[in-house]
């Protein structure tokens, strides 16, 4: 019987062991196949992919910065746009695109191909003038040992490439990690985060990007038909300003933030979500310190993008 | 067919079934693998499909939860199942397709209930820890005597409390009914008026998003889901003992049978060939031999007659009485005649055309009693062959030949019969050649010993060693003879 308890009580300790932290580092090193990644880079970067050779995938998921977009020329029609997620972190996210259509990077991939304000192209047309070029007919060969190139293929080197795009080892996973202690007021606004349920949504890997939720929940947040949230593809009026939530990683450098792009400045930011989704006003020194915990979540770029 | 072909062809048909038995064994195991691996596979989903569970009452319960989980499992379950699919062992089993199907539904309307309790989840999680929170920092903060307003607030928050720990819809009511009767309140103060702008969000947030949590919740637990999967595990390791496997077996069992019958009649073949060879040793010895003796007869005959006549030659030559001359002559005549005689006779014995059993006997009968001085004596002879196209060989019609004419010499000089009776008979092979007689009769013990065994009576039995029959002579004195030759005719290849 006391053996029956040591267990029980046992297990009840690795529970609550792993009920702990609701943040979790991301890992060092990730499994992906680097001669696929390196084609995958070539594709993100070329502006053959879309259908009027102005833009690449880097023209609105800038690697050099946040992984967004950052004001690159993406000509006339492209104006009228939301916010790029970043591109950083993404293969942690459980779906793609901001309500979440895409379930994995491939499908991510191939959607903006045929999407008129991204790509803009048809697979018949990516794949004939993939096919017309002599380096990546042998780049393809080399790495999917066919002779036609084939639209999946391309999706998954850039897929494979993406996958490649994270960025360890911030100031709070090494926290997480007890590799370093936290400045007092990232930790307390770490604390905050928690307290005032920040942490309910932003949790996991990606600080956010493993659920659905809706923007305005306590203070209505103003809705825009041209919103790509879950309405789009529901059209159940409950999924208006529903959204899957955002990566807090990296942060500090992804402004403007929110869907419609509204604000600059990341402090608004923070207090325009904890006014909307937790109806609670949050004074300027509160701001500051969840501001500092948020420029902890700020990680090593890419290694693949130093990499030739 | 050559037995060397055939010996060939059962050895290549006995290769191409042990390669056809391995080959069957191969997949046999394959099948078996993949068997364990769905197995594997189906029990590894359950327990996901049970830590997913889990995982959405942890969820719930626990305020700062980590999401990522429920996403890993499910995006687990479904990788599991591509697995499943993907093995080819499944088109035998339709029951358990069909029911893997019906398990990625139930599994795709519960990852909806999953996406929708999510989105519920957090809000009520914070709302349902913000209330109790806001009442107190009211009561600390913001004087306020108004005991019914007061009350509301106790009323929501222990609604709100008993509404989560129950999962019970039926509350959801009581909290608007109370939440309405703060909307009535119009406060001047903006501290008051903030909080319980605040507080009914909150309550709102709560008995909106509550009915859905609650369903979403109960559809997740109470999915039929894990019931499925059960009853999959059962039907699919009924199907696996009906299906395929058991065909492979049999197959695999026939193939063996096949092979050790192949294996056997390569034995009994090479037995056969080695037998046949032996055979062939045998015959090829017999012929030799039989040659030799033929040799011997010739030499011994003819030798026999040619020196004799010599001899007489050289005394017909000396003698000078003409009546001498005479007869020596007509002596030299018989002599010669005799060897002519014999020498047809071996001839004769040598024309493969007249091998068979009936010209031996047809040849007995005209040139041995034809050409015999039998005309003092009556005589009859029998014949009865079953088969007289039996091949004989030419020692052996020789021999026969040889003995009838011996012993009709022995009678007509030693017996003074009045009758003799000769039997030819042949049935299943075997041969028996009697020559009877009514005469004076002897006692054969006296004839057969070794010394004092006429000419004739020795040279017959020689003949009979030869070739392998039994000689019998049936006598008494005043009572006749029997003389009886058997022996089976060797069948020839």
């Amino acid at each position: 019987m006391k053996f029956f308890l040591a267990i029980f009580l046992c297990f009840m300790l690795a529970e609550a062991a792993q009920a702990g932290e609701p943040i979790e580092p991301i890992p060092r090193t990730v499994d992906y196949d680097a001669k696929k990644a390196r084609l995958g880079k070539l594709l993100f970067f070329d502006k053959m992919l879309s259908r009027d050779r102005i833009v690449s995938c880097a023209s609105c998921h800038d690697l050099f910065k946040s992984g967004g977009y950052e004001g690159a020329f993406l000509g006339e029609h492209r104006k009228a746009r939301v916010k790029d997620a970043t591109v950083f972190n993404s293969a942690f996210n459980f779906r793609q695109f901001w309500n979440g259509r895409a379930r994995d990077l491939q499908e991510h991939a191939a959607m903006s191909m045929e999407l008129p304000i991204s790509m803009g192209i048809s697979r018949k047309e990516l794949v004939d003038r993939l096919n017309g070029d002599s380096k990546y007919r042998k780049m393809f060969r080399d790495v999917y040992k066919r002779d036609e190139i084939r639209f999946d293929d391309a999706t998954d080197a850039i897929a494979e490439f993406e996958k490649a795009l994270f960025t360890p080892d911030c100031k709070f996973d090494r926290y997480l990690r007890g590799e370093e202690n936290l400045a007092q007021e990232e930790e307390e606004g770490y604390l905050l985060f928690k307290r005032l349920g920040c942490i309910n949504c932003h949790n996991g890997m990606n600080v956010g990007g493993n659920s659905f939720q809706r923007i305005g929940v306590i203070h209505p947040y103003q809705w825009n038909e041209k919103f790509p949230d879950m309405y789009k593809l529901t059209k159940d009026p409950l999924d208006k300003n529903k959204f899957k939530v955002p990566s807090l990683r990296n942060i500090e450098l992804r402004s403007p933030y929110f869907h419609d792009r509204r604000y600059e400045k990341l402090e608004d930011a923070v207090k325009k979500m904890a006014y909307h989704n937790l109806g609670y006003n949050l004074s300027e020194k509160e701001a500051a310190k969840i501001v500092a915990f948020l420029k902890t979540l700020t990680g090593k770029r890419p290694v693949i993008l130093e990499q030739e | 067919m050559k037995l060397s072909h055939r010996i060939t062809i059962a050895v290549i048909a006995a290769a191409i079934i042990a390669a056809l038995f391995f080959y069957t064994r191969k997949l046999t195991d394959d099948v078996i693998s993949s068997h364990t691996l769905i197995s594997d596979k189906i029990r590894q989903i359950d327990t996901l499909d049970r830590k997913l569970d889990d995982e959405i009452l942890r969820s719930s319960f626990l305020l700062y939860h980590n999401y990522d989980a429920i996403n890993n499992l499910l995006s687990n379950i479904y990788r599991q199942l591509t697995d499943i699919s993907e093995q080819r062992v499944l088109k035998s089993c339709p029951k358990t397709l069909v029911l893997l199907k019906d398990y990625e539904k139930e599994t795709a309307e519960k990852e909806k209930h999953v996406r929708v309790f999510q989105a519920v989840n957090s809000p009520i999680k914070n709302s349902a820890m913000y209330i109790p929170r806001l009442e107190l920092k009211f009561r600390e903060e913001v004087k306020f005597a108004d005991d019914l307003y007061l009350r509301q607030l106790s009323y929501i928050t222990s609604t709100i409390f008993l509404a989560r720990n129950s999962l019970d819809t039926g509350f959801v009511d009581e909290i608007k009914k109370h939440t309405d009767v703060l909307r009535g309140y119009r406060f001047r103060d903006k501290d008051k008026r903030d909080f319980n702008e605040a507080f009914i969000a909150h309550a709102g947030v709560f008995s909106d998003s509550f009915p859905a949590y609650s369903k979403s919740m109960s559809s997740i637990l109470n999915s039929s889901s894990k019931k499925t999967l059960e009853q999959t595990m059962k039907v699919f390791s009924e199907e696996e003992r009906l299906q395929g496997l058991q065909r492979l077996n049999m197959l695999s069992f026939v193939l063996m049978v096949a092979f050790w019958a192949a294996v056997a009649l390569i034995v009994a073949y090479v037995v056969q060939a080695d037998k046949q060879r032996r055979a062939r040793l045998d015959s090829d010895r017999q012929h030799f031999m039989e040659k030799e003796k033929m040799l011997k007869e010739l030499h011994d005959g003819m030798g026999g007659s040619l020196s004799n006549a010599s001899i007489l030659v050289d005394m017909v030559r000396r003698e000078t009485n003409p009546d001498r001359i005479a007869a020596q002559l007509s002596h030299l005549k018989d002599i010669t005649a005799e060897g002519l005689a014999e020498l047809r006779e071996i001839i004769w014995s040598l024309d493969g055309e007249e091998s068979t059993l009936g010209n031996t006997v047809a040849y007995v009968k005209e040139k041995v009693l034809g050409r015999m001085n039998l005309h003092d004596m009556p005589y009859k002879m029998d014949v009865s062959l079953e088969n007289e196209h039996l091949s004989v060989s030419p020692l052996v019609r020789l021999n026969i030949v040889r003995i009838v004419k011996e012993s009709l010499t022995n009678v007509m000089k030693h017996a003074q019969a009045n009758n003799v009776h000769i039997s030819v008979v042949e049935k299943e092979r075997r041969l028996t050649v009697e020559i009877r007689d009514d005469g004076k009769g002897f006692s054969p013990a006296l004839l057969l010993g070794e010394a004092k065994a006429g000419y004739g009576m020795r040279n017959m039995r020689k003949r009979c060693e030869e070739m392998g029959a039994t000689l019998e002579i049936e006598s008494a004195p005043s009572k006749g003879a029997v003389i009886r030759v058997s022996m089976d005719i060797p069948a020839t290849g």
